[in-house]
């Protein structure tokens, strides 16, 4: 009788991957969104209803809005609310040790050697890591992870494929890139109904039972979307971004191309190069939904660079299989106790490198505007504030009886002009003017951004604090502002 | 089927002598070659560089090497010196494309603005001939080599204009056309020397021949096949001719009016320059929103494409030359123009979107009526001096300049980043505070310091420091908002192309509160 192996060398493998992922995530704490969210969380449990309304900006008080996210912003709540900043970082450590063990197995699943999977999960780890921090966007991934092993399975044994219905009502409710989900499903449906090869790649027919199954599953997945506490409304959301939301997409960083020059960008060439060298090597032949699927996911992320982690997913199964660094694992040769010893050491050091909450408080403190919001609050300062973009989460979440101007949420702040009347502001197009137009009584911004050179060449403006971080500057009573007075 | 060749024989009849029938036989079948199908492909990208070119003449470094090769012929001799700004006067430069000005001027001359639209026109013609050529010579059938060759010219918009690079690709273009004449007969290598000569002297982009000839010898040191991908050694008599001229070339590199300096120049631009490439927008990465990236998307996915359902043998060098080009491509806008080249004849065997061209059934006639009509297209839409004046007038300050001329304003100007070459050229007399030359102005520290200035970062302190009196600038930049602003700061001209500010005499900058 044969031994089972009860912790095999793969899992040791995992435990390395999983350790990658915490000294990434551990230097990406401070998420300017994050805030919100957690007030957004804490007003649901405190008021046992969802926001139909904005109540923390006073650019946008009243303006209807959907929280698109609310269930995502449960689990960093609670975590919050019982270990802190400690809290945030754990919920988000184990969404990401999730996603890529998923991609990590599915790797496997295909039939790649765990030491060559795990070296291109490690790859994919550090191309995704542009979008690590504590992100709703990672609860979206993790549904898109589960969806690939669904798919995967089906294709394999024609079966488990009722999981998706409740996997995409769990996911609208989690985050918007539900609709990745939908794309990928209809690359599976359309690369089965052809059948044949073409040079290097091939595609196999759905039998009738199994294109009936996932016509099926499909209709009942979009059908499952509309289980959300704001109706078809949140199904159209990701479709009003595209359409409605231009300055979104043009002005906010993570949604611009990538830039080669930078790290991420030497990543993503580094992509590009991997897969013109599998396409040229490797003897193994590419199904057309693996085509379509890197086609898309390649496209997507080079123009936006936030998707370079749904690039990094996508591609961990499909490379893997491709490569062979490393000699085959043989399960014959395996030794359980050193694998499992060597995991437990693993997780040690996971454990003793975790930052403790002055660390992460350090962190956060580098980035927000902590010691000017303690001023303002000291000094009971009440008027209507101006502030830097990644600023107006934070406001709301540590000083909540503070009004602010605009925040993360985006959505809201594109439809009424106030985001695009930030934008030139920021970028000096008649900044004294729209101030003006806001009735803006102070400005809180970083100290080196050149809206602060301009004010503090300004008569109509005085500095009242400053820090490292941020500047605080008050409005000059008697003298309205210089561009005003010129237009009178 | 009856073919052109055959139509004169008939037409003759059976009166005509022999040798008149024959004189008519070759007659038309110098016809039915110029007139061929993939001569009229040629015309249609002649057509498509038309109409990209016809547009593109308002270059902000034209008139700064206008202005050198006036210098040049005037004096016989090249500008060693900077004599041109205020910031920079005296620096010494390097007029590392003298060569290239002096065609632009002599057009200039006889010619305006047409003779300089002229001049880069023809030798992007002479490009992408070259381009299709090598498609062609590649085994592409010429319907998808025009395709290719087409996907080129889209990708080297980003470089057309009366611009001095393009005597660079175009020697970039008789390299590869002479190395794939070496494969194919081992013969004329003789050639490099003179051009890597002409080339240095033209423009900096010698060292990506450099590459490519290295490239070129490295990749033939090794023979056998992985996938797709082949290599074939060389025999030791190619390789010996190889090495001796890529000797022979870096040798020819130092015929040059500068010497060792202008070889080292491209290495300088790489060390000593970080502002230049990290601030001027046609140094800065592929950005994939705009329709340059999608170009450059569609280059990357037909590239893996061509891998994936080609049963293309690829060249190992022609591989290492694409990976290359990408990289530099996708890294530096400005060189999507050498990717384009690079790729285009390399893609163009794999597209198989046509079916194959059939010289019997070629149309000569109606082949020459489409070339007859696109040459008569170019001539009729050629752009008239008023018109490319009016393109010039709508992104240079020609009427502020009229107005400082008219004042005899004459103190230091703090002018746009753009427009310095443009004020050298059109009012020789004011000196600006920076032009497109960029590297002496790296060098000494005006360049940071101007980019500090227009992005509001010290501003009022930098233009303390050079003691402007003048700032010439577009009227919605921050810098111009911000000297509105300031009370010792007056607008004295505007227009819609710019605004001249005034500084009031008496009065410091940083320490002046705005005005009210």
């Amino acid at each position: 009788m044969r031994n089972r192996n009860f912790f095999p060398f793969p899992i040791l493998w995992f435990s390395i991957i999983a350790l990658e992922i915490s000294l990434v995530a551990n230097l990406s704490i401070a998420e300017s969104d994050i805030w919100f969210h957690l007030r957004n969380a804490q007003q649901l449990l405190t008021s046992h209803s969802f926001l139909h309304a904005d109540l923390y900006t006073f650019t946008s008080a009243g303006a209807p809005l959907l929280n698109f996210e609310w269930l995502s912003e449960l689990p960093y709540y609670l975590a919050f609310q019982s270990y802190g900043l400690r809290g945030l970082l754990a919920v988000y450590l184990v969404v990401l040790w999730l996603i890529f063990g998923g991609m990590y197995y599915l790797a496997l699943r295909r039939g790649a050697n765990c030491g060559d999977a795990a070296l291109v999960t490690m790859a994919s780890v550090i191309l995704g890591s542009y979008s690590f921090g504590p992100r709703m966007l990672h609860f979206g991934w993790l549904c898109l992870t589960a969806l690939l092993i669904a798919l995967e399975r089906f294709r394999q044994t024609g079966k488990g494929l009722w999981v998706l219905p409740l996997l995409f009502a769990l996911w609208i409710n989690l985050h918007g890139s539900w609709v990745f989900g939908l794309v990928v499903i209809g690359i599976y449906m359309i690369s089965g109904l052809v059948e044949g090869r073409w040079g290097n790649v091939t595609a196999e027919r759905w039998t009738p039972a199994q294109l009936r199954k996932l016509v099926i599953i499909s209709a009942a997945s979009v059908a499952a979307l509309l289980a959300n506490p704001y109706g078809y409304k949140l199904v159209w959301y990701p479709f009003d971004l595209l359409f409605r939301q231009q300055p979104v997409l043009d002005k906010i960083v993570e949604w611009q191309s990538v830039d080669f020059h930078t790290g991420y960008g030497k990543l993503a060439m580094l992509m590009i190069f991997a897969l013109l060298a599998a396409t040229l090597w490797s003897p193994r032949r590419w199904e057309l939904r693996d085509v379509l699927l890197v086609t898309f996911a390649v496209g997507t992320s080079l123009t936006h660079v936030r998707f370079l982690l749904f690039a990094a997913i996508i591609l961990v199964p499909v490379l893997a299989p491709r490569v062979h660094v490393f000699a085959l694992y043989d399960p014959k040769k395996d030794k359980p106790w050193l694998n499992l010893a060597m995991t437990a050491a693993i997780v040690g050091l996971v454990l003793w490198a975790y930052p403790s909450t002055p660390q992460l408080q350090d962190t956060i403190d580098a980035h927000f505007p902590r010691a000017a919001l303690q001023f303002i609050q000291q000094k009971h300062i009440s008027g209507r504030l101006f502030h830097f973009y990644d600023y107006g989460g934070y406001i709301e979440w540590d000083a909540p009886t503070v009004r602010t101007f605009a925040d993360g949420r985006t959505d809201i702040f594109v439809y009424n002009g106030v985001l695009d009347d930030y934008l030139k502001i920021n970028t000096i197009e008649k900044p004294f003017e729209l101030l003006d137009k806001y009735k803006i009584d102070y400005v809180l911004f970083p100290v080196d951004k050149h809206l602060c050179y301009l004010l503090d060449h300004s008569a109509g403006w005085h500095t009242i604090y400053e820090d490292k971080v941020a500047k605080l500057y008050e409005r000059v009573p008697a003298a309205a502002a210089p561009s005003k007075a010129e237009s009178e | 089927m009856e073919t052109l060749s055959q139509l004169p024989l008939e037409v003759a009849g059976p009166t005509t002598s022999a040798r008149s029938v024959e004189a008519q036989s070759t007659a038309a079948r110098l016809a039915a070659n110029v007139f061929s199908f993939p001569v009229m492909c040629m015309f249609l990208l002649v057509a498509a560089i038309f109409a990209f070119s016809a547009r593109a003449i308002a270059e902000p470094d034209i008139w700064w090497h206008l202005r050198n090769a006036s210098h040049l012929l005037q004096y016989h001799s090249l500008p060693s010196v900077d004599s041109y700004s205020f910031t920079a006067a005296g620096s010494p430069s390097l007029d590392f494309e003298w060569l290239s000005e002096v065609p632009f001027l002599l057009a200039f001359k006889a010619m305006g603005l047409q003779g300089i639209l002229a001049v880069y026109f023809a030798v992007l013609v002479m490009i992408y001939v070259g381009v299709y050529f090598r498609a062609c010579l590649a085994g592409a059938d010429c319907k998808n080599a025009t395709v290719a060759t087409m996907l080129a010219v889209l990708l080297g918009v980003v470089s057309i204009g009366p611009r001095m690079l393009l005597f660079g690709w175009l020697c970039m273009v008789g390299l590869l056309i002479v190395l794939d004449h070496f494969r194919e007969t081992g013969k004329d290598l003789w050639i490099l020397p003179p051009l890597f000569c002409l080339w240095i002297n033209l423009h900096g982009s010698w060292v990506f021949g450099v590459v490519v000839l290295v490239v070129m010898i490295a990749s033939g040191l090794v023979q056998g096949q992985l996938g797709p991908v082949v290599a074939r050694r060389w025999s030791p008599v190619e390789l010996k001719k190889l090495l001796l001229a890529l000797a022979a070339s870096l040798a020819a590199l130092f015929v040059n009016p500068f010497g060792y300096k202008l070889v080292l120049y491209p290495f300088d631009l790489l060390f000593r320059q970080p502002g230049n490439m990290k601030h001027i927008e046609e140094w800065q990465s592929v950005d994939f929103s705009t329709g340059n990236g999608k170009l450059a998307m569609i280059v990357i996915f037909s590239l893996l494409a061509a891998a994936l359902f080609s049963r293309h043998r690829w060249r190992l060098d022609e591989l290492i030359l694409m990976g290359f080009a990408l990289w530099a491509a996708l890294s530096h806008m400005r060189l999507l123009f050498f990717a384009g080249l690079i790729v285009a004849p390399i893609l163009a065997p794999c597209l198989k979107l046509f079916p194959p061209y059939d010289r019997k059934l070629d149309k000569p006639w109606l082949n020459a009526g489409i070339m007859a009509a696109i040459v008569g297209s170019l001539i009729f839409f050629f752009p008239s001096t008023a018109e490319l004046q009016h393109q010039v007038s709508e992104k240079y300050p020609s009427t502020a300049l009229a107005f400082m001329q008219q004042r005899n304003l004459g103190g230091r100007t703090f002018n746009n980043y753009l427009w310095g070459g443009y004020m050298e050229w059109n009012a020789p007399q004011l000196k600006p505070f920076i032009d497109g030359r960029a590297d002496i102005f790296v060098y000494n520290g005006s360049f940071d310091d101007h980019l500090h200035a227009t992005m509001i970062q010290k501003s009022f302190e930098i233009l303390d420091k050079y003691r402007i009196d003048y700032a010439l600038l577009e009227p919605d930049q921050p810098l111009s908002y911000l000297l509105q602003h300031s009370p010792a700061w007056q607008p004295i001209y505007s227009d819609k192309v710019a605004v001249l500010f005034e500084h009031t005499p008496g009065t410091g900058t940083a320490e002046m509160a705005p005005k009210k």
